[in-house]
């Protein structure tokens, strides 16, 4: 064969192979997939509810797309197109109003008998301005472990806590620890006397009570976390303390399900579950209750299958028996109040998070004061605590800057 | 090696063969991924990636110069990579992108009208067969909460007596006169045309499938006019006109009462003007442009400076020198970021080695908190970037030292010049001509030095408590990040291009002035 006929044969070849693959469509198959994407953690989790529970979508097939941690999914949704996007995403509340925003969700409207089996909190916390954008899945709520090692009777107040770690200050590197930073710090504030918001007597939140400065919290600070040179007395830790909670250096920590079988593998079986008390007897400190959440997303449309993802939120999701099922895999306690939770340490994050107080991302992420309530809380902690700033300033100062964030979030 | 040498300079008929096997591999994973963006509605990528893969074909195919030939891939990963992420941040730089206003206009209209849909306040659902009833699509349906039997069309909803319908077992109407019930494979073939439907219920509202089995009673406010391009609510009367600024906007009272989502729109030149003139924006920039100058600065000098003490060291021959030579390029042998998080872990103030070591010698009663220092962190960040950096400026000045020829020194030491003297008047001149260009790239670099930054402080500290919106480390680049993507809630694509922008001009001003400064320009 001649070199020019073999040329103009395989460049004939080579284009015809591309104009093949160009006009051949990308995929065919009978039925159509619809493409969730969700973390590393909840990931695996769904890949084992399908399996053991398969959704019967007629005409569809769900594939999971896992994540390798929450920064990588929130990466992802920020940049994801029309072409590449999910048709459902599971994540956190925050997606709700940040998706809902963008015009990536879709408005759901939910059959009376689907709205029964959810709290009124918990189908807030996935709505925007009045719309409802998704179906609630799990709690995302904390209880405080307790290593039974270094704690023999269980503490009935936060001052029975104090009192044990400044006893054996020189084994323990610190008395509490929440293990999920200040997110997680909350039930500590609110053991105290403090609070992020007030609540209103229809139960609704009241932003223009701002309980950083409450003077019983001002009070507890003083008395329960801080030593006479005006800084942490060291019982209270927010950041790096996970290994030493780990290792048994500290007595407490403060944390959900996503960390039970980190502690069970350190720890064995010597901890026990409780809500972090109060100052006084029986009472006890209201974690954040956030919610997990799955989003049928506008890119659905575009890949025409809204209506089965649809489906495989309201009708396989949204059901008590998915949810109790997917509860026995993640060890987080359901969204769907009929679903049963036989788990006792996920019963513990149960009743921890029912008097838990609903997590408003949209207050809580504002940033009009310049940071949102984590990172002002982060600030707040290290003057207070590291740097010894003045107490009642301080929280006085933080309480404004918060409000003037939850009134703008509010205003959204 | 003739072999090699014809395989290698595409020369023979196996050559040709591998050439267009190649070429073919290369026109079908383009094929595919250009068939991928058109099916996905991205007509310029698919456009694009057509036309590279023609360039490219005509390239190899035909008898294109042989330069072309050898810089057709250059060409189209340079444009791909770098001319078009450019030219998308110019353009971006004028347009309100930012959180709320991120889809297209025709998107965002889609989307305002779903958000009026509202329930019934009781949540009236209904069981839903679906299927064909007068040559058009309907559904037999049962409240769910009253159990009444309907069949809708898309004209009127007609409820239905007992007995008149038959049931499935769930007890789902699925027959009646004149109804035929579509396959469940049929309903999913239908795909969303599904939620398309209405079956309006003759008093305002109607019923929509939300999929093949289920449908609820709604209402929708909010109606659509193209030929005014105005949203009209029907609860209120008001008219929303498009504000200019990416929403829907009610005229009377534009700044509180909008639609959303809205959609990106042309803005140039606000996010320029608003670095300049916003004091929430304008103040922390002007902070962390003195920092981002000083910073590189600081780099630049520290590096060069330990670099070149060490590669003067080095020129003379002392007993292992290939062993120090060795050690001191171990630094950069190792990944950066995995050197900046040790150091990161070394500074911790809890289990940090550095508060350990001084704790033990008993030169600090209790651990210093060195990222909650301003001053602390800067120096902490010279410090790393110097760790990672002075290899580079050791390697490039040793090269250097190389080049400066030994009969100046030489002749220098015999007319009775010192080595101080030698090395200030003939050594350091002769190699700052020469790395001057290397020096200003690595200011360029630095300037831009992104990892360092976030790995090691995150840009803090930052005083939140103070409002600060930059932390005492944050550089452009990472401000633009935390100021611009970081934020969920609040991302500004507009405003982190138009900061990009003002480093792009910095940066390629300091590239032009090194390349001029090299005279490599002088060739061309």
């Amino acid at each position: 064969m001649k070199i020019r006929t073999s040329r103009a044969f395989a460049a004939a070849a080579a284009v015809a192979m591309g104009a093949i693959a160009l006009t051949a469509p990308a995929a065919s198959a009978a039925n159509k997939t619809v493409v969730v994407w969700t973390d590393d953690q909840r990931g695996p989790a769904m890949v084992k509810l399908l399996a053991q529970l398969p959704p019967n979508i007629a005409g569809y097939d769900i594939q999971i797309k896992s994540f390798s941690s929450l920064t990588a999914l929130d990466a992802a949704w920020s940049n994801a197109t029309a072409a590449t996007g999910p048709d459902l995403i599971i994540s956190n509340s925050a997606y709700a109003s940040q998706g809902a925003k963008d015009g990536k969700l879709m408005p759901l409207t939910l059959p009376a008998s689907v709205k029964a089996d959810f709290t009124a909190g918990a189908l807030s916390t996935l709505s925007y301005k009045g719309s409802l954008y998704g179906i609630p899945l799990d709690m995302d709520t904390t209880a405080m472990y307790v290593n039974t090692k270094l704690v023999k009777k269980m503490p009935q107040t936060f001052g029975d806590m104090v009192n044990l770690y400044l006893k054996n200050k020189k084994t323990m590197t610190a008395g509490f620890c929440a293990l999920d930073g200040v997110w997680g710090s909350q039930p500590v504030i609110t053991a105290l006397g403090g609070y992020a918001w007030g609540i209103k007597k229809d139960g609704s939140p009241n932003i223009m009570q701002t309980g950083l400065d409450a003077p019983a919290f001002v009070n507890n600070v003083q008395k329960y976390l801080l030593a006479k040179n005006g800084k942490s007395n060291g019982f209270f830790k927010w950041a790096d303390c996970t290994p030493d909670f780990l290792a048994g250096k500290i007595p407490f920590a403060n944390s959900g399900g996503w960390n039970l079988a980190n502690v069970q593998k350190a720890l064995g079986t010597h901890f026990k579950m409780m809500s972090v008390p109060g100052v006084k007897k029986g009472t006890f400190g209201s974690p954040w209750t956030g919610y997990q959440g799955i989003y049928v997303t506008t890119f659905s449309q575009n890949h025409g299958v809204t209506s089965g993802a649809m489906q495989f939120a309201i009708q396989y999701m949204a059901d008590a028996k998915t949810q109790a099922a997917l509860t026995a895999i993640g060890n987080r306690p359901a969204a769907n109040i009929k679903a049963k939770i036989t788990d006792p340490a996920v019963a513990a994050f149960a009743k921890a998070g029912s008097h838990g107080v609903t997590q408003i991302d949209m207050f809580l992420n504002n940033t009009a004061s310049g940071a949102n309530w984590y990172d002002l809380l982060t600030s707040t902690y290290t003057k207070i605590f590291v740097q010894g700033a003045p107490l009642k300033a301080t929280l006085a100062k933080a309480a404004e800057n918060a409000q003037m964030d939850f009134v703008a979030g509010y205003k959204e | 090696m003739r072999h090699v040498y014809r395989f290698v300079g595409f020369r023979g008929l196996p050559a040709t063969l591998l050439k267009f096997a190649f070429l073919a591999i290369i026109d079908i994973v383009g094929g595919i991924a250009a068939s991928s963006a058109f099916t996905g509605n991205s007509v310029i990528l698919g456009v694009a990636l057509v036309i590279a893969l023609a360039f490219i074909n005509y390239s190899y195919i035909f008898r294109a110069p042989t330069p072309v030939k050898f810089m057709a891939p250059g060409i189209v990963f340079l444009i791909a990579f770098v001319v078009v992420p450019i030219l998308y941040t110019v353009v971006m730089s004028g347009f309100k992108f930012q959180t709320g206003n991120i889809i297209t206009k025709q998107d965002a209209i889609t989307q305002v009208l779903a958000r009026s849909v509202k329930a019934d306040p009781s949540g009236t659902a209904y069981d839903i067969t679906l299927g064909h009833y007068q040559g058009q699509l309907a559904a037999l349906m049962r409240n769910q909460t009253d159990h009444t039997v309907s069949l809708a069309t898309q004209q009127t909803i007609t409820p239905l007596a007992a007995g008149s319908y038959t049931t499935d077992s769930n007890g789902v109407p699925n027959k009646t006169a004149g109804f035929t019930p579509l396959t469940p494979d049929e309903v999913a073939n239908l795909g969303d045309a599904v939620q398309q439907l209405r079956f309006p219920d003759g008093h305002g509202k109607y019923v929509a499938p939300q999929y093949g089995s289920l449908a609820v009673l709604v209402s929708q406010d909010l109606s659509y006019d193209p030929k005014t391009d105005t949203i009209k609510s029907a609860s209120t009367g008001v008219t929303y006109v498009d504000g200019g600024q990416g929403n829907f906007v009610n005229p009377k009272n534009p700044s509180t009462d909008f639609l959303t989502p809205g959609w990106r729109t042309p803005n140039f030149p606000q996010n320029f003007v608003g670095l300049v003139t916003n004091p929430e924006l304008r103040d922390p920039f002007i902070q962390v442009f003195i920092w981002t100058v000083m910073f590189a600065l600081l780099s630049v000098l520290t590096t060069f400076i330990v670099g070149l003490g060490l590669a003067l060291a080095m020129d003379k021959k002392i007993r292992g020198r290939a062993f120090y030579r060795s050690i001191l390029i171990l630094p950069y042998a190792i990944p950066s970021f995995m050197s900046i998080l040790v150091w990161r872990g070394m500074f911790n103030t809890d289990f940090g080695i550095i508060n350990r070591i001084l704790m033990n010698f008993h030169l600090i009663s209790q651990n210093i908190d060195f990222f909650n220092s301003s001053t602390d962190s800067k120096a902490i960040v010279i410090l790393v970037n110097l760790w990672l950096g002075f290899p580079y400026m050791y390697l490039i000045s040793s090269g250097a030292l190389q080049a400066i020829p030994s009969e100046l020194k030489e002749a220098a030491s015999i007319d009775g010049a010192s080595a101080w003297q030698s090395l200030r008047q003939i050594t350091l001149p002769l190699l700052l001509q020469i790395l001057s260009p290397l020096l200003i790239s690595s200011f360029a670099f630095n300037f831009n030095n992104f990892n360092i930054i976030y790995l090691l402080t995150g840009g803090g500290p930052r005083d939140a408590l103070a409002g600060q919106r930059a932390g005492g480390t944050d550089i452009l680049i990472s401000y633009a990040y935390q100021t611009a993507i970081s934020q969920p809630n609040a991302r500004d694509y507009g405003l982190a291009s138009a900061i990009s922008m003002f480093m792009f001009v910095i940066v390629a001003g300091l590239s032009l002035w090194s390349i001029r400064r090299s005279k490599a320009l002088e060739e061309f």
